[in-house]
């Protein structure tokens, strides 16, 4: 078999996956929330993101200090969590293609619902990881937010479209900080990552055996705001106090990217 | 005790009234025809590129529904004194906003605090008025005609005169199927009358379709329009380059028809007379957060903002670029209020200016069905 063919083949393994990805199933259409049907018997497992600062719980507009002692507060965090899998011995099985997750959101005033988790169903066995991306692949990226119903995670409503760049946003934090140290917090920021190059993988070593006996589990994932802004790498926030789209200051959105991913930790 | 006598009396009267007339009923029952309307789905009205309306399950929009509620849209006895409709303070050639006007004036002549709303693809707006406190066009409807600023009257007594016409018990019947029109089902075909209300044939439209040519002026504000302003700065911090852009596109983003049907502060003000969103929610986060109008016929329905502070779309513009006031709850995105706002140039805002300008559908304008109707 020689290189063409192989790319070949990994060329339409893409295809298929992506196909797969795409098709929108009934439960799509009604919105994603529900979580997708497996064959058989299935456990209900909740994944449930938790954001703290300094420790304690994030809330909206609640002062904290960040690494170099200066007073801020968040006013907006969600983002997408996308093909969340599980898997055993590297056979993995799908459980939901893409959610939205929101943290603090003014504007989000349905308090019926937990926009912080994630329902999925499990279908029952032995489990060793479980993966999932922050961002959406580069098929429904390219997807077009006015044909999904409104409730759907991908649909325009949910204001994560950025129509100048013709793509999503994967991961969107807002707020204020004092940086001069006056005591007012005057200082805005606000970071929306995207654009394929943003989106990232995590993946977790879990032991889970899910059967009539045990059929509800929770999974937390948590992270610390402060690791997003003072983490592998470190963001200026006073010098580049906001990334939405442009290309040419990626880097920016890049160190959010990949301090969020490295700062998340299942427990 | 005479009062509850009085009043005892008086529904005795009223009981035996109905009674009599169940009794009076004819003995032939009157032949009503089948109750068959036609439905018909308005988001194949809507351009594509726009999202859809979402739709109530339980006012479903149909021919006759539009009719009835266009007749009662311009209805003036609808209100206290039959002086004044909704469509007096929402004027379809002012992209149905009130005349021009800073304030609206209700039937006793007074004024009120809020610039009238355009009403403009409102099927696709997920709540209603400056605070949103109406989360429904349905719900909405139901407000004026009781509001003591507005139409200062009694449902009862607005359901009565409209019922006393035959022609509107005809058209509730054809629309809803009913003998004797409601409050409800007022509010309900005035809804689906709104939904029907729709622009999407402006230039700007024509262009999304392939139609028409932007001129690079028109071009470079709709760039403007969908760019942030950016500065690229050396290692020290001092600026080396600025990008130009008008950050508009944040809240007012094409695809979701020009709002983002959220509330924010978009940095107009230090304190605050009116609280806007907070009055409905109740948390000081949301003071000074307002609805975030549609740009759609934006050159027709001055003046701007919910208290028609700015006249002209120049001023608008001077605001964004220039003066921008910081306060607790500005909105994070209004992020170069530091420096008073996106500093754009004059031919820049020439530009954004001739953008917006793009945004007016005269086909919209004088849409004959969204017009007052010929009296009944
Ligand atoms: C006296 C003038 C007046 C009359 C009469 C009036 N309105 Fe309004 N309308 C206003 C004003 C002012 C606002 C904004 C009020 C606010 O936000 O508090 C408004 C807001 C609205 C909105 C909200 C639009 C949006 O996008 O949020 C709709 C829809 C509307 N009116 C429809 C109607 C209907 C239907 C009627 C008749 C039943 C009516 N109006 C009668 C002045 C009027
Ligand atoms: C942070 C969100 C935000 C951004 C960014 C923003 N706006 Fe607005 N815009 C609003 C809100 C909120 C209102 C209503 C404010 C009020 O009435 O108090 C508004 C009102 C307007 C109005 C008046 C509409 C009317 O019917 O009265 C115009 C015109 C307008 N904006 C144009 C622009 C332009 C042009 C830009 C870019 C230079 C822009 N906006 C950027 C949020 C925003």
């Amino acid at each position: 078999m020689n290189m063409n063919t192989v790319s070949k083949i990994t060329a339409i393994l893409m295809l298929v996956t992506s196909l797969a990805l795409t098709s929108c199933s009934k439960e799509e259409e009604m919105g994603c929330w529900p979580p997708l049907d497996v064959p058989g018997d299935s456990a209900n497992v909740i994944m449930i993101f938790n954001a703290t600062t300094n420790g304690q719980p994030l809330e909206l507009l609640k002062n904290f200090k960040d690494p170099l002692g200066r007073t801020m507060q968040v006013e907006l965090l969600k983002f997408y969590v996308s093909n969340v899998f599980v898997s055993f011995n590297g056979a993995s099985t799908l459980l939901k293609k893409a959610a939205l997750v929101i943290l603090v959101d003014p504007n989000v005033t349905d308090t019926t619902k937990k926009h912080n988790e994630i329902a999925l169903k499990i279908p029952y066995g032995n489990y060793d990881r479980i993966t999932f991306s922050v961002g959406l692949d580069v098929v429904q990226n390219a997807g077009d937010p006015t044909k999904y119903p409104s409730a759907h995670p991908l649909s325009i409503n949910q204001n994560t479209y950025w129509d100048a760049w013709g793509k999503y946003k994967f991961f969107m934090i807002e707020g204020k900080g004092d940086w001069d140290g006056d005591g007012t917090l005057t200082n805005i920021y606000g970071y929306h990552t995207g654009f394929d190059e943003c989106y990232r993988s995590i993946s977790f070593e879990k032991m889970l055996t899910l059967d009539a006996t045990n059929s509800n589990e929770t999974l937390n994932v948590n992270f610390e705001v402060n690791d997003v802004f003072f983490g592998k790498d470190t963001l200026d926030m006073k010098l580049h106090p906001s990334w939405h789209g442009d290309i040419n200051t990626i880097e920016t959105a890049f160190i959010i990217s990949d301090n969020f991913q490295e700062g998340l930790r299942l427990n | 005790m005479r009062n509850i006598l009085i009043l005892l009396s008086f529904m005795f009267i009223l009981l035996s009234c109905s009674k009599e007339e169940k009794e009076d009923l004819p003995k032939d029952p009157i032949i009503l025809p089948p109750y068959n309307p036609t439905y018909v789905d308005l988001n194949d009205r809507l351009p594509s590129y726009l999202p859809r309306m979402d739709i109530p399950a339980d006012n479903k929009t149909t021919i006759e529904g539009i009719e009835l509620g266009r007749a009662l849209f311009y209805e003036p006895l609808l209100s206290g004194d039959g002086t004044q409709s909704c469509g007096s303070c929402h004027n379809q050639s002012y992209g149905f906003t009130d005349n021009g006007k800073k304030f609206s004036t209700g039937i006793d002549q007074v004024e009120g605090n809020r610039n009238s709303m355009q009403i403009i693809n409102a099927g696709l707006r997920t709540s209603f008025f400056w605070d949103g406190r109406a989360a429904t066009l349905e719900d909405q409807a139901f407000g004026p005609v009781t509001n003591p600023i507005e139409m200062h009257e009694k449902w009862p007594r607005a359901v009565a005169k409209i019922n006393d016409i035959s022609t509107y018990r005809e058209m509730g019947y054809k629309a809803f199927g009913v003998v004797q029109l409601d409050s409800v089902l007022i509010s309900k075909a005035i809804a689906q009358f709104e939904r029907s209300i729709i622009s999407g044939n402006s230039k700007y439209d024509r262009w999304k379709k392939g139609e028409y040519q932007m001129t690079p002026q028109e071009d470079y504000g709709r760039k403007l329009f969908n760019k942030d302003r950016d500065e690229i700065r050396d290692s020290l911090g001092n600026v080396i380059q600025v990008i130009p852009g008008a950050d508009c596109f944040h809240c007012h983003g094409d695809l979701s028809d020009f709002t983002d049907n959220l509330f924010h502060n978009n940095g107009m003000d230090e304190i605050f007379t009116d609280p806007g969103r907070e009055k409905v929610t109740g948390n000081a986060y949301d003071r000074g957060k307002f609805k975030v109008p549609t740009l759609r016929n934006i050159e027709h329905t001055a003046p701007y903002m919910h208290d028609g502070r700015f006249k002209t779309l120049d001023e608008v513009i001077d605001h964004y670029s220039d003066g921008l006031v910081h306060s607790a709850t500005i909105d994070p995105l209004m992020k170069n209020v530091d420096i008073g706002g996106v500093r754009l140039s004059l031919s820049e805002k020439a530009a954004l200016k001739a953008f917006l300008l793009t945004l007016s559908d005269p086909d919209f304008l004088d849409n004959p069905d969204y017009s007052e109707p010929p009296p009944l």
